[in-house]
């Protein structure tokens, strides 16, 4: 198949500590609903990171590489180990268990 | 996998790793299955399939349905598949009466070619056009529309979005308004330095300058009074538009108050002259005042109904009665105009004896029907007219119908013959006479009463033009009432023994309904204003009052009043002249038994007399 969109780099940009992924389907609600937590998340407890929002829409193949089966799903790609996290990230704590800074 | 090969700490490892995953994988589930997911992938052998949840979507449709921003998609054939909210309140509908309706419904004609060509041709791109919607009522709204075409499920669909530029050509108007202003003000400014300077130089040759500082303070003061002016003169602009339905309605007062006068005389006239030439000059004399006042009538309720300002006003009316007493109407009116031979066919459903009694605007309703038969005994020299309704769309509808056999209409006209002041040639080409504002009218009011008009037509063969309403059906008539309506006769009504007050104002229309009246041989009692109409009411056990609306001391309505707390069974029949037909509307309301419009001609007078005193 068709890669248009390149293998995902699992690597940081610059010498951020974090990168996050957080797969949504356009603007349905829970999509939405954890696109303004996790801004909020990392605005409040992040520092060095990279957050990337990929609409499923628009990039299909990269849900398929990441092995992606429900939206929305929040992955921490870095630092390893991969984590992801189902739902709409209304549970802050859990978030951040996962993501590992608790 | 042999888990000896694995030291102790690969092996703490790997249990970790595999009990994390399977903590996913139980979130996953968990999640899946309290519904807190907007899809699943899937994957598939032509790539990624996403499956998404049925309330996923809620905010899109949120999204569309509230912004405050036309939106509207219509398929291959033109019909509307989906408006939001905003567009349906853009053209005063409701969402509901606008999906499944041709799109060029709500599109002012002059872009119905546009449309057709974008539905018939293949679809150039993206395109964006400021064009003009027809509302409700029938108003123009600028818009800007953006227009897109997209497949969806292998169906063709077109999406716009609509923009209101009202707003924005407001602001335009403003703007220029204020440029004008800007320009003058500049332009007296350079006036005022020119004559500060002149003073300045007069002061130095030592010259008295006390004229030219007058002068000065007068460019002022004249410059106060432009800028002033130009700010009413914008404010004027904008209230005009509220204006023109007032002037309609008083316009249409003062032409119909004289042509009362002059068709009233004619009349007159006509019974004391025998000669057969003089007779046929007079014919033509009252043939052409009622055609004026036709054409007033016309054009206070185009003007009504532009405004949005007519109101419905439902009544039992039984069907086949109505349909019956068009039939003899337009039977007579046939003969009158030397068309005989025309066969008048009444095409009712069922045998024709038990006609359904529904709720409906009598009056508008038979304005229509009236508009749609003239336009057909105006175009059918031979053959027939057939008229008629049927129950559609199970029961929910009442489709009329008039067919003809006059000369069809051409397609290019088919579109336009609705419109205000459009008429259609006919097939030969020669001009239609007529001021054309009978179809827009008939139109107007159709949608008004919440159906649909249309036409078919072949050149050569006829037109039937058709029409719907919605079908409220009376579940216990109100007998009394038709059977009163039954009964209404013609002819000069005897009236010896009758006291009737006749209470008018204007000398010309008074001796005009006095010529009337003394017909009947019913005793007469005169009154020229409203104390005078008290007095001689409480003086003489009247039966009937035509009591005149526009009264010196005291008005009809306080006349009426008095007379309703005095005698409240006296049947009192306003006269006016009055054309704003919503008024009229309201006489029943204020207690009228009934009502003449003025100019009052015999047949109108003596079958109101007929159904009160006959």
């Amino acid at each position: 198949m068709e890669q248009q969109n390149g293998d995902i780099k699992k690597e940081l940009h610059g010498d951020k500590k974090y990168l996050l992924r957080l797969y949504i389907t356009g603007s349905a609600p829970r999509s939405l609903i954890a696109v303004n937590n996790i801004t909020q998340i990392c605005k409040n407890h992040l520092v060095d990171y990279e957050l990337q929002i990929i609409d499923v829409y628009q990039k299909p193949n990269l849900a398929k590489e990441d092995q992606i089966i429900a939206i929305p799903t929040l992955v921490k790609v870095l630092p390893l180990p991969e984590r992801r996290i189902i739902g709409d990230l209304s549970d802050v704590e859990k978030v951040l268990y996962s993501v590992e800074l608790l | 996998m042999n888990y000896q090969d694995f030291s102790k700490k690969e092996l703490v490892d790997e249990v970790r790793k595999v009990t994390r995953e399977l903590e996913e994988a139980r979130d996953l589930l968990q999640a899946i299955r309290k519904g807190e997911i907007d899809a699943v992938v899937v994957s598939r052998v032509h790539g990624e399939q996403i499956y998404v949840l049925d309330d996923a979507n809620i905010t899109y449709r949120k999204m569309i349905e509230e912004m405050n921003e036309g939106a509207l998609s219509f398929n291959q054939a033109g019909s509307v598949l989906y408006c939001n909210k905003a567009f349906a309140g853009l053209i005063g509908y409701d969402v509901d009466q606008v999906i499944s309706k041709p799109v060029i419904d709500f599109i002012d004609s002059g872009f119905h070619e546009f449309f057709r060509q974008i539905l018939v041709q293949k679809f150039p791109g993206p395109v964006k056009k400021s064009i003009k919607l027809l509302d409700k009522t029938g108003k123009h709204i600028p818009v800007m529309i953006s227009l897109n075409n997209i497949l969806i499920a292998e169906m063709d669909v077109f999406l716009m979005t609509i923009t209101d530029e009202r707003e924005k050509l407001y602001i335009k108007k403003l703007a220029l308004h204020q440029l004008a202003l800007e320009k003058l003000t500049s332009k007296l400014r350079a006036a005022k330095d020119k004559a500060e300077k002149a003073v300045n130089e007069l002061k130095e040759k030592n010259i008295d300058y006390t004229i030219l500082n007058e002068e000065y303070i007068h460019i002022n003061k004249i410059l106060a009074k432009t800028n002033k002016e130009l700010m009413l003169s914008k404010q004027k602009a904008e209230r005009s538009d509220m204006l023109k339905s007032a002037f309609i309605a008083n316009m249409s007062h003062e032409i119909r108050t004289p042509l009362n006068s002059i068709l009233g005389y004619t009349k007159m006239l006509l019974d004391s002259i025998d000669d057969e030439e003089q007779r046929k000059h007079i014919d033509v004399v009252i043939h052409s005042g009622q055609h004026l006042l036709h054409l007033i009538d016309d054009i206070v309720d185009l003007s009504i109904l532009e405004s949005g300002e007519m109101k419905i006003v439902e009544t039992q009316v039984d069907l086949n009665d109505l349909m019956c007493k068009f039939k003899n109407q337009f039977h007579a009116y046939a003969i009158n105009r030397g068309k005989q031979h025309l066969d008048f066919r009444l095409q009712l459903p069922g045998n024709g004896n038990d006609g359904p009694v529904i709720y409906a605007d009598e009056f508008r309703l038979q304005q229509v029907l009236n508009n749609l038969l003239s336009n057909a005994l105006k175009f059918t020299e031979k053959g027939f007219i057939a008229f008629g309704y049927k129950i559609i769309n199970s029961g929910k509808d009442l489709m009329f119908f008039i067919r003809d056999t006059g000369p069809g209409i051409l397609e290019a006209d088919r579109m336009i013959i609705f419109n205000r002041f459009e008429q259609g040639r006919r097939p030969s080409g020669s001009v239609v006479s007529g001021t054309g504002l009978g179809l827009a009218i008939a139109k107007g009011l159709t949608d008004l009463l919440g159906g649909k008009i249309w036409l078919e037509s072949e050149v050569g063969e006829g037109s039937t033009f058709y029409f719907t309403i919605p079908l409220k059906m009376v579940k216990t008539p109100d007998v009394t009432k038709q059977v009163k309506e039954k009964r209404l006769k013609t002819g000069i009504p005897r009236l010896a023994g009758k006291k009737i007050l006749l209470s008018e104002d204007d000398l010309f229309s008074r001796e005009m309904m006095i010529y009337i009246l003394k017909k009947t041989g019913a005793e007469l009692i005169i009154a020229i204003d409203g104390r005078e109409t008290l007095d001689k009411f409480k003086e003489n056990n009247v039966d009937l009052v035509l009591l005149d609306l526009r009264l010196p001391e005291i008005d009809g309505y306080e006349v009426l009043k008095e007379i309703r707390s005095a005698r409240p069974e006296t049947i009192v029949i306003a006269q006016t002249a009055y054309a704003m037909l919503d008024d009229i509307r309201k006489f029943k309301e204020v207690g009228f038994d009934d009502y003449l419009l003025k100019p009052v001609g015999d047949s109108e007078l003596f079958t109101v007399l007929h159904k009160y005193l006959g």
